[in-house]
């Protein structure tokens, strides 16, 4: 074939640029680390890594919702053992108050000991997490009950997400387990009876204070169990939304990132193509009739 | 002694003829890096008739017959064609590959995902100064991505509509030059003559006006160069042009469409298919990719911000107040992406944001319900997150067809550019080799002049 000059300099133009050009994209993306930057270097990758961004995001949320319930749950669980703890030296006092060998002022004495414990009790359930009462249900913006044990909150239970479209209880039922809403004790009005049969040197209430404190300790100890069994559950909803989130953090990865091995093989074999194009033109343009002659 | 002088002549008239062939060749060498020279050649051919002496018939020298040009005419056909689909498929690819607003890192997926996460931050503390500011923060980050996003594509599409008005003055000058060339040709072919460097800028012209256009000649008996756009529209008649301008259309918002005025000077008229070249590369990228782009933005915009709202206004605010969308859009789907916000009361006092489905401070219902259109379909059968996926692919498959298609046509230019080449491009070698030819034949020439020159001094010096 007729090889004019134009051509030839067109021709190592072309195959110089194109080498440097596939040079440049191969240490791009060896320096970048990734093999899609942009929705055209792999159209249908770029749009499942669209999927598995979104499903990282939407799991990494979960995650952390059913993280800051357990942690949540965690308080609230350790509030009720305190109560759980006031209700048992309560009931202590009042088996051994109840004995007759107990005068007036012995029992005034364990009255004062039992109002401290109510202030006690009525503080752990006023507890707050964050911004929140975690005892008022979704009043949680004042404080759950008032110094004489009455409850202002509401009997809603918030719930939070464990899965896509799956919520799960997340609080406890302060109402029913301290105020026996739903036909249970009144466990502090049990507390303010005892206090009274205490103060008034009333040994029959006083023994009447034995097995409702008992009950009082069983129903919050009932509630209480159900705060460790939704923590399991947003223990178990924490791991698998992570394990989740990381699954599409990797998915998303496989389809992103370069393989090094393979991507460091390609910039050297490219840049061998560089200047093996670059040799091979100026060896051309080397050769000239115009030296010969 | 009249044969002598015969020889004296038939010299001069070869010299003439050899140096007009090294003439020749110095303009090729001049030319060898002129785009869209052709090489020419000094054809030379025997004076005829002959003298004739007796029975015998001596040879009169050599004489300058014509100056050709090196041209392959079915390649010649097919360059227009492939230099404004190359062209075509570049241009798109290129305005395509430039936009970024799609990309991966930096479209509006990161900011849906960071916005539902802190709704559900939000659903386990609704009462939470602090999580109210992150979820309207977050609001916000969506809503300025979807504007970003969008004005982005506007952007690229409006910066579309300034290179097509840009470059409309250029083809029309192409077009009046060609028409121009037409006339001038058909001149100096009545001369007889074959005007080789006029043909030369008359192709380099119609090369340029296929860059540009997509259009193709046409050849006529008369030897001009006529050309049309892939539907037939003549840009280029003879001695007449084509006029091509552009004005806004309403019915694409307000980008601009092209109008022709035919070579026949007729009304101006929109053009009723896309050109190719660089105009139809430039109008595929801006009707195509970026507009089913931006539409798709705004769709989204419109239905993900109408879902949210529909949570929102059912909602309740810490004051107790309701009936508060989250976002503020238009009315209709058509620019919702760009003019997207947080609504202003929300956006002033984040306690306004419609967390509860009840006034109670610590219900999340409303922010449940907003946090539900994650998983909801859209009117296109997918959720948000699907839809940006799908944005992503579709935009990142027609980039990624036209990028091809480039490739392939950029071979396939190559391929035909390199036979024309070879047809009709400069060897500096050959050209060198022609050089020493004429110098040769010129010197031989010279000494023929000699010889007969000493011969009739040999005669001259005879005395009776």
């Amino acid at each position: 074939m007729r090889v004019s000059d134009q051509a030839l300099f067109d021709l190592a133009n072309q195959r110089i640029m194109r080498a440097r050009s596939d040079a440049t994209r191969a240490g791009d993306q060896v320096s970048s680390g990734k093999r899609i930057e942009h929705p055209w270097d792999a159209a249908g990758d770029a749009g499942m890594a669209v999927r598995h961004q979104q499903e990282s995001g939407r799991q990494d949320g979960i995650f952390g919702a059913s993280s800051r319930a357990a942690d949540e749950l965690r308080v609230v669980d350790s509030a009720m053992d305190q109560v759980t703890t006031s209700l048992t030296r309560a009931k202590e006092l009042a088996v051994q108050l109840a004995n007759d060998t107990y005068n007036a002022n012995d029992r005034a004495g364990g009255a004062a000991e039992v109002r401290q414990l109510v202030s006690a009790v009525v503080s752990q359930l006023n507890l707050r997490f964050g911004e929140r009462y975690v005892f008022g249900g979704m009043q949680d913006a004042a404080p759950p009950f008032d110094a004489a044990g009455a409850y202002l909150g509401d009997a809603n239970v918030r719930r939070v997400e464990i899965a896509p479209g799956v919520l799960q209880d997340a609080s406890a039922r302060a109402d029913v387990a301290l105020k026996g809403a739903g036909g249970g004790l009144d466990v502090l009005q049990s507390l303010q009876n005892f206090v009274t049969a205490l103060a008034t040197n009333d040994a029959t209430n006083i023994r009447v204070a034995v097995q409702e404190l008992d009950d009082g300790i069983i129903q919050v100890s009932r509630e209480r169990s159900r705060v460790g069994a939704m923590m399991n559950v947003f223990d178990v909803a924490s791991n698998m939304a992570k394990q989740n989130r990381d699954a599409a953090s990797d998915a998303r990865g496989r389809l992103e990132d370069i393989d090094i091995f393979e991507a460091s093989t390609r910039f050297a074999a490219t840049q061998r193509a560089l200047e093996a194009s670059m040799s091979a033109a100026s060896q051309q343009f080397r050769l000239s009739l115009l030296d010969k002659l | 002694m009249s044969g002598l002088l015969a020889m004296l002549q038939q010299g001069a008239s070869s010299l003439q003829a050899h140096s007009a062939y090294s003439s020749t060749v110095a303009h090729n060498l001049s030319n060898s890096n002129t785009v869209g020279y052709s090489r020419q050649r000094a054809e030379i051919a025997a004076v005829s008739p002959a003298d004739r002496f007796g029975s015998a018939y001596i040879g009169n020298g050599a004489v300058l017959q014509a100056v050709s040009q090196a041209r392959d005419r079915f390649l010649e056909a097919q360059m227009p064609g492939a230099i404004g689909r190359e062209m075509a498929s570049g241009t798109e690819a290129q305005t395509l590959q430039s936009i970024n607003a799609i990309d991966l890192d930096n479209s509006v997926a990161p900011s849906l995902s960071v916005f539902y996460g802190q709704l559900r931050a939000l659903a386990q503390n609704p009462g939470s100064s602090n999580y109210r500011e992150a979820a309207v923060g977050a609001a916000t980050q969506l809503a300025l991505s979807f504007n970003r996003s969008s004005q982005s594509l506007e952007g690229a599409r409006a910066g579309i509509d300034q290179k097509l008005e840009g470059r409309l003055p250029e083809v029309n000058e192409a077009l009046a030059q060609i028409a121009n060339l037409n006339s001038q040709i058909r001149q100096a072919r009545g001369t007889g003559g074959q005007p080789n460097d006029l043909l030369d800028a008359r192709t380099r012209l119609g090369d340029r006006v296929a860059e540009w256009t997509g259009a193709t000649p046409v050849p006529n008996a008369d030897g001009d160069l006529n050309l049309t756009l892939s539907d037939g529209t003549s840009l280029v008649a003879a001695e007449r042009a084509a006029v091509l301008s552009v004005l806004p259309d309403a019915t694409n918002g307000g980008h601009l469409r092209l109008y022709i005025q035919k070579p026949d000077g007729s009304v101006s008229k929109p053009l009723s298919t896309p050109p190719g070249g660089e105009l139809g590369g430039l109008l595929a990228a801006r009707d195509g990719a970026l507009k089913t782009a931006q539409t798709q933005l705004d769709q989204l915009a419109f239905e993900l911000s109408g879902a949210i709202n529909a949570a929102a206004v059912a909602g309740y605010g810490l004051d107790g107040g309701t009936g508060r969308p989250l976002f503020v859009t238009t009315a209709t789907a058509a620019g919702a992406a760009s003019s997207l916000v947080v609504n202003a009361a929300i956006a002033a006092d984040t306690s306004l944001f419609p967390a509860g489905s009840t006034t109670a401070p610590g219900d999340p219902g409303a922010v449940q319900a907003m946090i539900d259109t994650e998983s909801q379909n859209l009117s296109n059968g997918t959720t948000a997150s699907g839809s940006l996926a799908r944005i992503t692919a579709q935009f990142g498959s027609t980039t990624a067809r036209a990028a091809s298609m480039n490739e392939g046509d950029k071979a396939m230019l190559g391929h035909l550019d390199g036979m024309r080449q070879a047809a009709s491009g400069v060897s500096v070698d050959e050209e060198l080799v022609n050089m020493q030819k004429a110098q040769r034949a010129y010197e031989a020439v010279t000494r023929v002049i000699k010889t007969a020159d000493e011969m009739l001094n040999t005669l001259m010096s005879i005395k009776p």
